[in-house]
């Protein structure tokens, strides 16, 4: 009886080993076959093209970088040597970086928020509407532009006059310059201007009728007080110049 | 003869049973897989050697793997790798081990 038991549970214990040997065993040949990088994933490719777009992004800004320091020498140089024209030359400097979008701004506006409806995807995870692209993106803002707004941000993402939006990755992302718009997650507008004429300018009946925001939940909401951050831009004037009269 | 039945029942069990075990307990259960091995190894020799006792066998092998998995997680918490003193107490104790084994067996194959 005794003999039976132990061997008994010897069976077991070792069924216990091999158990635990199989399992761990595929375990690692799983993770083996998920940790491997296929130069065709679509996230490789994107770390790549981000990391090509950070490399150009840092090489303007180093250059932008010190030409401003330059600048900024010159104009020691001009408040040295007192008068009024020198004020007068800051005034206009910092209304054209307010315009530009060199500067943090703040003021009345709206709040455009675009959420994914609920249920947005099907049993096999496919997007059941066409989801939001740049058509889409550039449309609102256009619209809120001739409603006079004075400053738009998209996530945070100042718009200039020298900012380009574009579909990116087969409408997996939305590019703003060289930042990034999900259109599977929440899209946020804000802008200055007048907060009625803003409002009234989305929300005028069929303005959003676009068969891309057919899938989403639009809300206005008017504040006294939007925040508008800088952009991080780096203006270009290569071919840029005055016409000489 | 009946360790290597269950064993292949285990070994059936693991690939046909699609348990989840998370899998941040992977590395604990390499450790106790090393514990197991070495009480295994432990048992064989005892068996050859006509000592073996199944309790004995049986609160070794539980409580290594215990003892083991426990001093990996201690450690994971500590930031020191103390599974490595596991991995190399049993490695060379498994090591140890089947050397008696070798002897024993070869003794045993010359004196028939």
């Amino acid at each position: 009886m005794k003999k039976i038991f132990s061997q008994l549970t010897l069976a077991i214990v070792c069924a216990l080993l091999g158990f635990m040997l199989t399992y761990q065993f595929q375990l690692l040949r799983k993770e083996k076959s998920t940790n491997v990088i296929n130069p065709n994933d679509s996230t490789y490719n994107q770390l790549t093209v981000e990391l090509e777009q950070l490399k150009k992004t840092k090489e303007e800004l180093e250059k932008s970088n010190s030409r401003l320091m330059e600048q900024i020498k010159v104009y020691e140089e001009s408040i040295a040597s007192p008068g009024d024209s020198s004020k007068e030359i800051k005034n206009q400097l910092d209304k054209t970086r307010l315009l530009l979008g060199e500067t943090d701004v703040e003021g009345k506006g709206i709040t455009l928020t675009i959420t994914p409806k609920e249920g947005l995807f099907d049993a096999e995870g496919v997007f059941r509407y066409s989801p939001i692209s740049h058509f889409e993106l550039a449309y609102i803002l256009n619209e809120l532009k001739y409603a006079d707004a004075e400053a738009i941000s998209v996530n945070d993402i100042r718009i200039t006059n020298q900012t380009g939006i574009r579909l990116s990755d087969g409408g997996k992302r939305i590019l703003i310059d060289n930042d990034q718009v999900y259109p599977y997650s929440l899209i946020t507008i804000k802008a200055i201007g007048n907060p009625d004429k803003l409002e009234s300018a989305i929300m005028f009946p069929n303005t959003l009728n676009l068969e891309g925001l057919i899938g989403y939940n639009i809300e206005v909401v008017k504040s006294d007080s939007i925040k508008i951050p800088r952009t991080n831009k780096v203006f270009k004037s290569d071919y840029i110049k005055p016409v000489e009269k | 003869m009946i360790a290597i039945l269950g064993l292949l029942i285990g070994v059936i069990a693991g690939i046909l049973w699609d348990v989840n075990i998370p899998e941040k307990f992977s590395p604990y259960i390499s450790v106790a897989i090393l514990a197991c091995l070495d009480s295994v190894f432990g048992a064989i020799r005892a068996n050859l050697s006509n000592n073996f006792q199944a309790d004995i066998f049986i609160s070794g092998f539980f409580g290594n793997a215990a003892l083991a998995a426990g001093l990996a997680y201690l450690g994971d918490k500590l930031g020191i790798p103390i599974y490595i003193a596991a991995v190399i107490v049993f490695g060379g104790r498994i090591f140890n081990n089947f050397a008696i084994i070798r002897r024993l067996l070869i003794e045993k194959a010359k004196s028939r």
